[in-house]
């Protein structure tokens, strides 16, 4: 839904005003018409929200500090009334945000702003590359018959993702790809008429290389930088074969479809945001040893956290056992348990935690849970963090 | 094979067992307990209480094979087995063995039963339950219990009363296990009872005592070199007794040494009232009689 009636406007700019001399904040185009408007207006700007939170860096506003992380939640705040003002609704189903990167402080954060907010909707985390595959994946079958390219370009990246889907009997794999291609061209630079021309002739040659290796059925642009057609070569030659899209709403639309792909049962994602692994406890049952399942590959790694209790049977530690949906093979990690109280005959609960950081590593907390009025707890907590 | 064991689902409201003053909040506790005071159980167990515990931790399965073994007027240790055997606690090899002691138990006479159930209630200090059971053995005859089972109860009564001091009644008890089995315990026990209840007598004659005293050393041919050879016994006892960290924690907490007044005080109520509790379960039990 456009923010502005009679319009196709989807984007909010992230920037955040407080107006001068009183406690009233805005939020994207009114802060920057603010902000042009009133005298040393630029002063009480906050921009680029989402880079001051990330660097943990502080703004001084009419003297007063602000960390990056207070106007973060200050902006999102904001957004929630203003979304219930244009949409007359100040409740959801699902809400869901998205971001380019997703780590765990700022998931946190998150959590916490919606938390604030004491909303009954449920809340999804994504990173642009899900909310791109998402997109993709709802739409018309034509359009990822074959690979998918996204290229996105702004003051500070320019990088190619290719999603892949590979199709087997009841169920289809999925990957995106990311390739780096800041060194074809920055947006900064192109600057004169020169300029483009070199960066749209060092693109081609790219896409030339690029399209000898695999079939391409479509491609997306977004991002500032695609904003102006500076890059015409690559368009005819893109367009030739395939369809080509253009816009700045890709991610906040895949943000929304992802809903719908969450019913696809049928597919898998593995990119930047799912899980890269299974990880399993190894239990025994009727005598054997198995794996009890504590995050699958291809979710969500903010949706992953998992608890499960377990019963200490005749052993002095604990197996994880980590498995790759891609190479065969099963690595087994121990947690020796020789700093729990030693009983080891069925009289000692553990519960196992399993805590996602980002795809790449995990924490692992074990915590004995006693045994019932039997045994107390002795409180121990091991905490183990792992990188993939 | 060593190894962890997924747990089943944890109660939010726990089943609790009034005899051993516990919460059970997992079908694992549940086995644990029933495994460790099997011969605590009976019929009483399998209550209202059991059942919705039961229900709330979705065994319904479970629920109906239980429903099942009780109309069709299955023994309470069925039941027992019924719950072991449906929850994936114990190992194979350990359910086998459960069975066979299951089946020893379900082998013995409801008077042997009894008196396992009371000598288990004794070690949990519950004595007046224990003293229950205790009487049951002896005075019901339904029960069939054997003389070895009577003087049993006899002599296990004897020594709960010693317990609590009272030394003329456990000699009386001691006195009659031996007139259904003499067996040398019983003996020791009651010249021991003898003594103790002599040596309490240091401050204030009492003359019933001195009679009993008198009767029983002519009954059973008590020498004077025997008493003293007792006498040092407990002596010794008494003097490893004082030795022992159970009697130096008791110590402590009587103490007021490096305490201040609130923690003396707590301490020294909560000694008091446990010894109100064992008295009173006991007077009750010796007044019923």
């Amino acid at each position: 839904m456009s923010v502005r009636a009679d319009d196709e406007k989807y984007v909010i700019p992230l920037v955040l005003y407080k107006k001068r001399n009183m406690t009233e904040w805005l939020i994207g185009d009114e802060a920057l018409f603010a902000s042009e408007n009133e005298s040393n207006g630029r002063e009480n700007l906050a921009e680029q929200l989402f880079l001051m939170y990330e660097k943990k860096e502080v703004m001084y506003i009419e003297d007063k500090e602000y960390s990056g992380e207070e106007l973060l939640k200050k902006y999102i705040l904001l957004l929630f009334d203003k979304i219930a003002a244009i949409t007359g609704f100040s409740e959801a189903e699902t809400i869901v945000f998205t971001a380019e990167k997703l780590d765990a402080g700022f998931v946190r954060t998150i959590r916490q702003i919606y938390r604030e907010l004491d909303m009954d909707s449920r809340l999804c985390l994504l990173s642009h590359t899900e909310a791109f595959a998402a997109y993709v994946l709802c739409n018309k079958k034509e359009l990822w018959a074959n690979d998918v390219s996204l290229f996105f370009m702004d003051k500070n990246k320019f990088f190619c993702q290719t999603m892949t889907v590979r199709r087997e009997k009841n169920k289809s794999t999925v990957f995106v790809e990311e390739e780096d291609l800041s060194g074809l061209a920055k947006y900064t630079r192109l600057t004169s008429e020169k300029l483009i021309q070199e960066a749209d002739e060092a693109f081609l040659q790219y896409l030339k290389e690029d399209y000898k290796t695999h079939i391409v059925s479509s491609v997306f642009f977004t991002g500032i930088g695609f904003y102006e057609n500076w890059c015409k070569k690559c368009l005819a030659e893109i367009c030739r074969k395939r369809k080509a899209f253009k816009g700045l709403n890709l991610y906040s639309d895949g943000a929304a479809a992802s809903v719908l792909l969450e019913k696809r049962t049928d597919l898998v994602l593995y990119c930047h945001g799912r899980t890269l692994v299974n990880i399993g406890v190894v239990r025994i049952e009727n005598g054997e040893e198995k794996d009890y399942l504590l995050s699958e590959a291809g979710i969500n790694w903010t949706e992953a956290e998992k608890r499960a209790e377990f019963l200490v049977d005749s052993t002095d530690c604990i197996k994880l056992a980590i498995t790759s949906p891609f190479y065969p093979g099963r690595q087994i990690l121990e947690i020796s348990l020789e700093e729990f109280p030693n009983r080891r005959d069925k009289t000692m609960f553990l519960e196992i935690s399993l805590i996602y950081e980002n795809e790449n590593n995990f924490e692992i907390a074990v915590e004995d849970k006693g045994f019932g009025d039997f045994y107390p707890s002795s409180g121990k907590i091991i905490k183990k963090r792992i990188s993939l | 094979m060593g190894g962890l064991i997924l747990c089943r689902k944890k109660a939010e409201v726990p089943l609790y067992i009034e005899l051993s003053n516990i919460n059970i909040y997992s079908m694992e506790e549940l086995c644990y307990y029933l495994y460790h005071n099997i011969y605590a159980i009976n019929k009483s167990f399998f209550n209202e209480a059991l059942f919705e515990f039961l229900k709330h931790m979705e065994e319904t399965a479970l629920v109906q094979r239980l429903n099942t073994d009780i109309l069709s007027g299955k023994k309470y240790i069925s039941l027992v087995w019924t719950i072991l055997s449906c929850v994936d606690y114990y190992s194979s090899a350990e359910k086998q063995a459960i069975h066979q002691e299951l089946m020893e138990i379900m082998r013995r006479t409801p008077a042997e039963n009894r008196k396992a159930r009371a000598d288990i209630l004794r070690e949990k200090k519950k004595y007046g339950q224990a003293l229950e059971e205790y009487y049951a053995v002896i005075e019901d005859e339904t029960l069939k219990a054997s003389e070895k089972n009577i003087a049993d109860a006899w002599n296990n009564i004897g020594v709960i009363r010693a317990q609590a001091f009272f030394y003329s009644e456990a000699v009386r008890c001691f006195d009659k296990a031996i007139g259904f089995q003499e067996q040398k315990e019983y003996m020791d026990n009651l010249i021991c009872a003898l003594v103790m209840g002599e040596k309490c007598q240091e401050n204030e004659t009492d003359e019933k005592f001195d009679v009993l005293k008198k009767e029983m050393v002519s009954k059973y041919g008590i020498e004077d070199s025997m008493i003293r050879k007792y006498m040092r016994v407990i002596e010794q006892e008494e003097r490893e007794i004082s030795f022992r960290q159970e009697t130096e924690a008791f110590e402590n907490r009587m103490s007021g040494k490096n305490k201040d007044t609130g923690q003396y005080k707590k301490d020294v109520n909560q000694i008091i009232s446990e010894w109100k509790i064992q008295y009173r379960e006991q007077e009750k039990e010796r007044q019923s009689k």
